[in-house]
């Protein structure tokens, strides 16, 4: 009988770098929409 | 070192991974930051970031409803003034021309040097139709017509405005030499009701794709939303500069002098006008053609205006006394006005009413900081007033006995007031 390629540790590694890669993409993304705001000074050019 | 070798760490999570399962750690992503209005409520402190130091109702029943212009969110929505919708709102919509700095004790408004036309508007005015008022302020510092138009949308589609007004500014209104003013601001029409492909196009051409993604993600999720709000509260240290605040070295480098557009002597003005010679040659320097990139963004604004149907008044920031006595820049004003005519006739709708001519000045004293800035304007105040009554159809109703100008104490109002 051949064995199942997924065993029950696969799956918890899986899910495991699963929760990591989501995590990470989200901490990624949150950094690029706060990284991607310009400081801007008050600069009265005028009118 | 922070000991993790990446290579080996990334193989012993993710080796294992197929095409499947990484789509669906992505689609898992895009999803919960997606969805995070479901599961999360806007707190009162993200709101009011980025609002102005009073975004609630001033005592003197003006609302302020422009954020500072690091914040991506633009404008205040109608849940965050706390307003209920039974007053008359009156969106005055401006770049700093209605921002007055008084120099003289006899001009100060109730004490204050510096103010803004809308307090003094709020303060004279009682009612209009019936109806006790609230003034919304949409100033935009440095406002020029990309600004203006986002302004117009969402005053024009603002539930709590029943009546709007919009300075022309005769130096940058068709100044192709700007289209924006420096913000964080310029995608967020993108997110706004009344866009239009026409702003697709220019978000394209001035916009940050990260502007773009977050104007249009920001509906959808809190957290892109109010991302600049966020960021204000994270610990930043000098080890660890994030999110970076301070802005860069100021650089004259991108602006050529004003005389370098011109050829020896041409931005030379008359006397009556040598106080503002380097405005005025900026005024000159405008594209008056109806395809003109800020003619275009004026006509996109006249269709957020017609479609909303509310009573519209265009007024011109006035130029100086001697503006009249420049045979240049009174040809220029009168090709420029023409534009405007004609924009309007195209672009807008029966209830827009313009006045374009106001840049010749207004009957009355009127002190000049520079070519739009005041240091006294009650008369322009006084005429767009006027001319809510007499083009707009309004019944203003003004309060009696009020002292708007000198250095005392602001008079006590009635509870009903």
């Amino acid at each position: 009988m051949i064995k199942p390629a997924h065993t029950p540790q696969m799956n918890r590694q899986t899910v495991q770098s699963f929760v990591i890669f989501v995590v990470l993409l989200t901490i990624a993304f949150a950094g690029a929409a706060i990284g991607s705001l310009a400081p801007i000074d008050f600069i009265y050019d005028g009118i | 070192m922070i000991g993790l070798d990446f290579p080996k760490t990334a193989e012993k999570y993710f080796a294992g991974w197929s095409w499947a399962v990484l789509v669906a750690a992505i689609a898992t992503t895009t999803i919960a930051i997606a969805s995070t209005n479901v599961f999360l409520k806007e707190p009162r402190w993200m709101q009011l970031s980025g609002a102005q130091k009073n975004p609630e109702p001033r005592p003197e029943r003006v609302v302020l409803r422009w954020r500072d212009r690091q914040d991506p969110r633009s404008f205040t929505t109608p849940a965050e003034t706390n307003l209920k919708h039974d007053s008359f709102g009156l969106a005055w919509i401006s770049g700093s021309s209605i921002s007055v700095r008084a120099k003289k004790k006899r001009h100060q408004f109730q004490g204050r040097t510096s103010y803004e036309f809308t307090d003094v508007f709020a303060a004279q005015t009682r009612r209009i139709d019936g109806r006790k008022i609230w003034v919304h302020e949409y100033m935009i510092q440095g406002a020029r017509t990309g600004d203006l138009r986002r302004a117009a949308a969402h005053a024009a589609n603002d539930p709590l405005v029943d009546a709007i007004v919009l300075s022309l500014n005769p130096v940058w209104l068709y100044n192709d030499w700007a289209a924006y003013t420096e913000s964080n601001q310029r995608a967020a029409i993108l997110g706004m009701t009344g866009a239009e492909w026409g702003d697709w196009v220019n978000a394209l051409k001035f916009s940050r794709p990260s502007s773009i993604a977050g104007a249009l993600l920001g509906d959808a999720s809190i957290l892109v939303r109010d991302r600049q709000a966020i960021a204000r509260k994270l610990p930043a240290s000098k080890s660890f500069p994030f999110p970076i605040f301070a802005a860069p070295e100021a650089s004259t480098a991108h602006y050529p002098t004003v005389a370098s557009f011109y050829g020896k002597g041409e931005s030379l003005a008359p006397p009556s006008m040598k106080a503002h010679e380097k405005y005025r040659a900026m005024l000159l320097r405008q594209t008056l053609k109806e395809d003109g990139q800020n003619a275009q963004f004026f006509c996109l604004a006249l269709h957020s205006l017609r479609d909303s149907a509310k009573p519209v008044l265009l007024y011109t920031a006035p130029l100086p006394q001697g503006a009249s006595e420049d045979a240049e820049l009174t040809a220029f004003m009168g090709k420029w006005s023409a534009l405007t005519q004609r924009l309007v006739s195209k672009c807008g709708g029966p209830n827009i009413h313009l006045h374009a001519e106001t840049w010749q000045g207004v009957p009355g004293e009127r002190v000049h900081r520079d070519i739009v800035h005041l240091r006294y304007g009650q008369p322009v105040i006084d005429k767009v007033s006027e001319l809510l009554v007499s083009d707009l159809g309004l019944n203003v109703e003004k309060r009696r006995n009020v002292m708007l100008y000198g250095k005392q104490s602001k008079p006590e109002k009635k509870a009903d007031d």
